[in-house]
């Protein structure tokens, strides 16, 4: 974190000593990595079912239960918000906690969007109408904005308290509703 | 935790406040897409079941959203301004707690 060159002010487009704005690049990189996390997520979660493939023949649905409440939060959390500490690396931006849940909440709506496309086309077999259907489901639920709003507030904490454990207990917190979420839908679904 | 913490709270409450509305609606109007979805792909579902959860996890949220809204949007206790001290790099007034200055935006030590 410290040793890095941070461009000078007149590089953000704020003028000297103005509260920086939230920009459309800021916007742009933190739903953009959002949804490239998204995509690397299901990679990692797919990498995990190698170590517990034993448990998977012994148990499937512990085994689902599992993945779904405890593995998907832990690493879909952990990444989501990779783009706002881009940002924060790239610009060190003196963003208000509004303007770092605004972050949030974009990276986990590209977050969502990328991994609604995976699914969507991964029963694109089904027909047009099915993969719709699924889509206005999933869009039913704004969990991963939810979430990382969430994150984004404790990232946004961390940068003016210096104090990691507010990160990490707010993104904890969005951890707990995510897997609480995921394992509501799994059992009732 | 500092005396920032309660803030963070409060901006936290503001966001997520509507979107437990926005959840309470997903889980209200579940059990319907889940019917149409699981007459697409021809499986049997215990609807009834469905409809009691859904219907209990709604009116949570619709309860979560309430209680959320009212905290975000309570007054908060005045805060005193922050201190403010120089940049040790071009001399520039910055709130005592700043990562990095917001004038030359280099680094602060911690």
């Amino acid at each position: 974190m410290e040793g890095t060159s941070p461009p000078p002010a007149q590089a953000t487009g704020d003028a000297p000593g103005a509260p920086p704005k939230l920009r459309a690049r800021h916007v742009a990189l933190a739903m953009g990595v959002g949804a490239i996390a998204g995509a690397f997520a299901m990679l990692g979660e797919t990498g995990y079912i190698v170590p517990s493939f034993a448990l998977a023949l012994i148990d499937p649905l512990f085994f689902s239960l599992l993945t779904v409440t405890i593995v998907a939060p832990l690493v879909e959390e952990a990444v989501k918000p990779i783009g706002l500490m881009v940002v924060w690396h790239e610009e060190r931006p003196d963003f208000s906690l509004v303007q770092w849940a605004v972050l949030g909440f974009v990276a986990g709506l590209g977050f969502a969007l990328m991994e609604d496309a995976l699914y969507m086309w991964s029963i694109s077999s089904w027909g047009w109408g099915t993969m719709l259907m699924l889509l206005g489901t999933r869009l039913l639920f704004p969990v991963h904005m939810l979430c990382t709003t969430l994150t984004g507030v404790g990232y946004g904490l961390w940068t003016k308290s210096k104090d990691p454990w507010h990160f990490i207990f707010f993104i904890a917190v969005a951890m707990c509703i995510h897997g609480f979420f995921n394992f509501a839908v799994s059992v009732v679904g | 935790m500092t005396e920032r913490f309660p803030e963070a709270a409060r901006v936290a409450a503001r966001f997520a406040s509507p979107l437990c509305l926005w959840m309470a609606l997903g889980w209200f109007a579940y059990p319907t897409m889940v019917q149409l979805l699981g007459a697409a792909a021809g499986e049997s579902i215990n609807f009834a079941e469905l409809v009691t959860f859904s219907l209990v996890a709604g009116v949570t949220f619709v309860v979560l959203a309430a209680v959320l809204g009212a905290f975000a949007f309570t007054e908060a206790p005045a805060r005193q301004p922050p201190q403010k001290i120089a940049c040790m790099h071009c001399g520039a007034q910055m709130p005592e707690e700043s990562r990095a200055c917001p004038h030359c935006r280099k680094d602060i030590p911690w």
